[in-house]
């Protein structure tokens, strides 16, 4: 038996010639084409961006395609320092720290580690699904939504290690201020307030969605942002380990390491 | 009592099953001693096999594994991974970088390696569907609902080109191995009749490896394991040749080849 059909024809389909763009606008000086003389971002001068806007604010240009408002650049730089370390403990950290003092290339140290933060355990991996249904449960009351958290059945509405996550409670207490008159976190926080005592609660990720969501953010730019935001943690811990000698990393010793029978040997 | 018991478990401690050096005593793999059963005596695809599955299997399945990674990583530097190795060589960036960054852009939903998730799912549901007392026409009709009326059926139609060269290649590979058709690659067969009648489309390569793989008892998720790397050697291919070319000289740009369709120039303040 064999396949009968395996000629092989372009089906014709037209690819675009030209790449197409609403982010950047790029002029060149007349001696050279592939050169630039001045860039606009969105619109604006680059070099104008450069004198009279903060980081942030830039990233946030690129990505929303207008500069934030007031409140939308307070919010979105209070979320990225909410966000800006998972800490020397998370399994993103440690692939950073190993790649430090591995002494891997270091333009190798942030897409290790963003890799590994992109992963679904208290990462960016399942912010996208997060935002998606956040913005289609946070139509009704967030008491509608508190069985199907309690049963986990929610995506980034868990348990850490067992528990209730104590920083992420922290953390939304302290972006309440600033994020308080959006719907999207507003459904979020009462929800949390609903199911925190029974021992199962939100997530750094949870939150990220809940505000990326009310700043009008898509999802699936949301696991970038997230990794963005995580970038300088995560690059610092490797960076730090990077000029120590291979001995100051943890290498269990042969007594603490168990080769446990394959199930099917 | 606490909750966090799970973990204690694993607190300062590393417990694998699949295996590692015991300085002084030797290598242990997915329960083989590595220098005395592996080295030497089994194939490099047989241990990537291993390790990804934890079942070592015939020489003659790895051989076959090893093919279907050859017609699936070709040095075209269009194909959208390969465009980052070509890309990344341009960008004079080492060769492992340009090489994992490639297979990175193969982890996608459509092409590279996870489609294989969605192609052996797609033809052992099939098989059950149709085991269960369904017709084949009635199973597409019923797939092709799901997908708005297309024929979209997984392991089936491919982008660009219709028809793919890749399978009678493989066919023949299955055939000087030695393998008889199994119960899914002949119900692929039978599939891609149906479809050919009814849509003018056929199977692609993912469907026949999906089919064939699910016959020799893998499932979906370790297909995805064992090709997790599957695009690499054309990435690097393609690395290598603009690598050795002028800095920026793949698909260098100039400002006028962009086409902007943004906001009207404006200022900050």
């Amino acid at each position: 038996m064999k396949s009968s059909f395996s000629d092989v024809k372009s089906r014709g389909e037209q690819f675009s010639v030209k790449i197409e763009t609403k982010i950047t606008l790029e002029q060149s000086p007349e001696h050279n084409p592939y050169l630039v003389e001045k860039q606009f971002i969105h619109g604006y001068d680059h070099l104008d961006l450069l004198e009279n806007c903060n980081f942030a604010d830039v990233i946030y240009l690129l990505l929303r395609g207008e500069l934030p408002s007031k409140e939308q650049s307070i919010l979105f730089n209070k979320l990225a320092i909410a966000l800006i370390n998972p800490g020397v403990r998370h399994p993103a950290a440690q692939a950073s720290i190993i790649a430090g003092v591995g002494k891997s290339d270091t333009v190798n140290i942030l897409p290790i580690s963003l890799g590994v933060y992109g992963g679904t355990f208290d990462g960016a991996g399942e912010i996208e699904a997060t935002i998606r249904l956040f913005r289609k449960y946070a139509k009704k009351p967030a008491i509608e939504a508190k069985e199907e958290a309690l049963q986990e059945k929610i995506p980034s509405i868990t348990q850490h290690y067992g528990d209730a996550d104590t920083y992420a409670n922290t953390l939304i207490e302290n972006l309440l201020p600033y994020a308080k008159d959006g719907k999207i976190f507003s459904w979020l926080y009462q929800l949390q307030s609903l199911i925190y005592n029974e021992n199962i609660g939100i997530t750094k990720t949870s939150i990220c969605a809940a505000i990326l969501a009310d700043l009008g953010f898509q999802p699936r730019q949301g696991a970038s942002v997230m990794q963005l935001f995580a970038a300088p943690g995560l690059l610092a811990h490797g960076l730090e380990y990077s000029n120590k000698p291979l001995t100051s990393m943890v290498f269990e010793p042969d007594e603490a390491y168990t080769i446990e029978k394959l199930k099917n040997e | 009592m606490n909750n966090y018991q799970d973990w204690e478990h694993y607190h300062g401690c590393i417990v694998s099953a699949r295996g590692g050096w015991k300085i002084g005593e030797g290598v242990q793999c997915c329960g083989y001693d590595m220098m005395e059963d592996l080295v030497g005596k089994k194939t490099y695809m047989q241990v990537v096999i291993l390790n990804a599955t934890g079942r070592l299997p015939s020489k003659e399945l790895a051989d076959w594994i090893e093919a279907i990674h050859i017609c699936l990583s070709w040095p075209d530097p269009r194909i959208w991974c390969n465009r980052i190795g070509a890309l990344a060589g341009s960008a004079r960036t080492t060769a492992v970088a340009a090489s994992t960054l490639g297979v990175l852009a193969a982890d996608s939903k459509s092409y590279g390696i996870k489609p294989l998730i969605s192609g052996v799912g797609f033809i052992q549901y099939a098989y059950k569907e149709i085991t269960k007392g369904i017709s084949i026409d009635d199973f597409i009709t019923n797939e092709v609902k799901k997908n708005g009326g297309k024929p979209y059926l997984m392991g089936y139609i491919r982008p660009i080109a219709k028809g793919d060269e890749r399978i009678p290649a493989m066919e023949k590979v299955t055939k000087d191995l030695n393998f008889t058709i199994g119960k899914h690659l002949s119900l692929a067969y039978k599939i891609e009749e149906h479809l050919n009648k009814r849509f003018d489309e056929t199977m692609n390569v993912n469907g026949y490896v999906s089919a064939f793989l699910s016959d020799q008892g893998y499932s979906a998720e370790e297909v995805y394991r064992i090709f997790s790397s599957l695009v690499i050697s054309g990435v690097t291919a393609c690395y290598t040749d603009t690598r050795e070319r002028i800095k920026g000289g793949f698909s260098p740009l100039k400002t006028s080849d962009v086409t902007y369709t943004g906001k009207a120039l404006r200022t900050v303040k």
